[in-house]
């Protein structure tokens, strides 16, 4: 055969061992994914068991809640597996089943968190929290929220720059009844995002960082004219 | 999600071409060297001129070093109307070497083709090639190309194209390119599919261009037309890997990319007037090589388009994000050591592989190219820049040939 024929068999050869190679790589590459997944998967389990954990504490100490060790709050361990969960979100899609799984469970374990948070803020307010201030930030990922990564950046920021902060947040389109209920809760509008409720005021749309504190400070100087101390405190400063 | 079906088409299409171009190269035996040719055939190079008077004396001197009989040895220059004194100074490297046949024509500026043409008819060699004033030779090219020529079926032979002590970034890149280039040449000429007979140092056998024409403008791209038309004859283009030719490679961007311009466009005219080449009569270049270059330069700007879109608007988010936060970096985590942030998705797995590939590739390049200088930063380089380059050039000349805006010839050492 000359060699400028074209030959079936080496053709024929080289798909099968593209394909071959090809189907590995998606192999290997899906097996590191489930992996990462896996992984979330025992964190978020661990994050459970230490907020039913917290949970039975809260009940055992009814009387001295505000002694409890606000370490138990598990604020770091809730803001890791954001961070890993929006990272494999990115990389596997909304919609992945997985993803869309784990986040609601991770939005249970939060709203749960956020209800100790509160309730041991509003009635420990004059003890140990007055510098706690806590934001609930509604986003969407599915192309209908332009504004939504810029206000992520924004509240991650403010949550690493101020003590006290706490963050909770909560994808508006998820169908778990726990983010569906603070939707309805506080009225929000879907057609209005980013949205948040800051310290029980509900702000719909984008806010910068000063924007932000503002309206803190602000809810600061209605609630309590005569403490001095403002927030929120710098960390690094 | 069109951007990544198309990266995942990209990588298959990758990915089949590099294991073809492997698998071919090792069911030929992996035989790369043919040796010296003992016979020694009246030769004729020609150095077609056009203002050339710093480089022809360099390019004579490189010829008449080639191990090859001198009586057989035919060298003509052709001065096609320069302004300088290139006729002169090759005058004066005639006389100052009168033991090589050495002939010199002066001619009315025609182009390259035009000087070819007139070697051609001046020649009395039966093989026939030409050098380019910004080339020259490794000493024993000319005799392992002719030992191709002892098989009678063989119509022409290509050289290794090597770039001339790379410097720069620009010329780094060149270099990895040309010896890839080497590569693929002596798999093209496994599939009998070369396109391109490089204007420096390609060998004919004269009786070709007796039979079937001379050299014509072809864009500015006589190399690729001659290429084009010898395959439409069903003629037999070998490569020689070791018969080193050295070129100096431009070393600035407007350069290259005249270059380059120059040579996609005349890829694309020629590809466009040699049509019939595509289909099952053609073989593995009708079928594999032709189709799979134009589809290789569709991949790559969708990508490259699609990439930049990507890229564009991820630096105007975080653009849009440092702003909202007042630009204060400090609380910003610029790199996540830990490895679970690494992107791990099928893509970037399935390009690590291509990347190994791509690296098998270039190792075997350099063995064939005899290649024994490191040649890791030159990859870098390439890896990080080539690719953007390569599809704006494309761009640029698609849409010359869109508009029927010619390419201008420019001056000659800038060409080559």
């Amino acid at each position: 055969m000359s060699k400028k024929q074209l030959s079936t068999q080496r053709s024929f050869t080289v798909l099968i061992l593209t394909i071959v190679i090809f189907s590995l790589g998606i192999l290997v590459g899906n097996l590191i994914t489930n992996q990462k997944v896996d992984l979330l998967v025992d964190i978020t389990q661990d994050l459970q068991t230490k907020t039913l954990s917290t949970e039975v504490s809260f009940q055992i100490l009814q009387e001295n809640i505000c002694a409890t060790d606000s370490s138990f709050i598990l604020t770091e361990d809730l803001v890791e597996l954001a961070e890993r969960l929006d990272f494999l979100e990115n990389e596997l899609g909304w919609d992945h089943p997985r993803i869309v799984e784990l986040k609601e469970q991770y939005f249970i374990v939060q709203a749960r968190h956020w209800l100790m948070n509160k309730k041991q803020v509003e009635q420990c307010l004059d003890e140990q929290n007055e510098n706690e201030s806590i934001i609930l930030y509604f986003y969407s990922n599915r192309g209908d929220c332009p504004r939504c990564q810029q206000q992520g950046t924004v509240i991650s920021y403010l949550h690493s720059r101020y003590e006290g902060m706490k963050v909770y947040s909560f994808d508006i389109t998820s169908p778990t009844p726990v983010v569906q209920t603070l939707i309805e809760v506080y009225q929000l509008n879907r057609a209005q995002l980013p949205a948040m409720i800051i310290n029980e005021e509900v702000v719909q749309g984008f806010r910068n960082a000063d924007e932000i504190i503002t309206i803190i400070q602000s809810q600061q100087d209605n609630a309590s004219s005569s403490t001095t101390e403002s927030f929120p405190e710098i960390i690094n400063e | 999600m069109i951007g990544e079906i198309l990266l995942y088409i990209a990588i298959f299409f990758g990915l089949y071409t590099s294991i073809y171009f492997l698998f071919t190269l090792f069911e030929s035996g992996n035989k790369v060297y043919y040796g010296e040719s003992e016979n020694y055939p009246v030769v004729t190079i020609c150095i077609p001129c056009f203002n050339e008077e710093k480089t022809v004396q360099k390019t004579l001197a490189s010829l008449i070093r080639l191990d090859y009989h001198k009586d057989n040895l035919e060298i003509i220059v052709v001065d096609d109307g320069s302004s300088d004194k290139t006729y002169k100074r090759a005058m004066q490297f005639a006389k100052r070497h009168p033991q090589h046949d050495i002939k010199i024509f002066q001619k009315e500026n025609g182009g390259k083709h035009t000087a070819l043409n007139l070697a051609i008819e001046k020649s009395r060699g039966e093989f026939f090639g030409a050098l380019d004033a910004d080339s020259f030779v490794d000493k024993l090219a000319l005799r392992r190309i002719m030992k191709f020529f002892e098989d009678e079926t063989v119509t022409a032979v290509t050289p290794s194209m090597k770039i001339y002590k790379p410097k720069g970034f620009l010329q780094r890149i060149q270099s990895i390119e040309y010896l890839i280039g080497i590569f693929l040449r002596k798999v093209f000429a496994e599939l009998g599919s070369i396109n391109v007979t490089p204007g420096p140092f390609s060998i004919y056998r004269k009786s070709f261009f007796e039979k079937h024409g001379t050299y014509v403008s072809a864009h500015n791209t006589e190399d690729i037309e001659m290429a084009l038309r010898i395959q439409r004859h069903h003629g037999v283009i070998e490569n020689s890997s070791n018969a080193f030719v050295y070129t100096v490679g431009p070393s600035n961007f407007t350069t290259l990319y005249k270059q380059r311009i120059r040579w996609y466009y005349g890829f694309l005219k020629n590809i466009f007037d040699y049509k019939d080449l595509f289909g099952r009569r053609h073989g593995n270049l009708g079928m594999f090589i032709l189709p799979s270059s134009l589809f290789s330069v569709f991949l790559l700007i969708s990508i490259v388009f699609y990439q930049l879109i990507l890229l564009s608007d991820r630096w105007f988010q975080q653009y849009l994000s440092f702003r909202a936060i007042g630009w204060d970096f400090s609380q910003v985590q610029w790199f996540n050591f830990d490895l679970f942030f690494m992107n791990t998705n099928a893509t970037i797995i399935l390009g690590l592989f291509s990347l190994l590939f791509a690296i098998g590739i270039l190792y075997i390049a350099k063995e064939i190219s005899e290649e024994r200088s490191p040649i890791l930063l030159s990859y870098i380089f390439f890896v990080a820049g080539y690719w953007i380059l390569y599809a704006y050039w494309w761009i640029a000349s698609i849409i010359r040939v869109i508009r029927g805006k010619k390419v201008s010839w420019g001056h000659k050492s800038e060409n080559e």
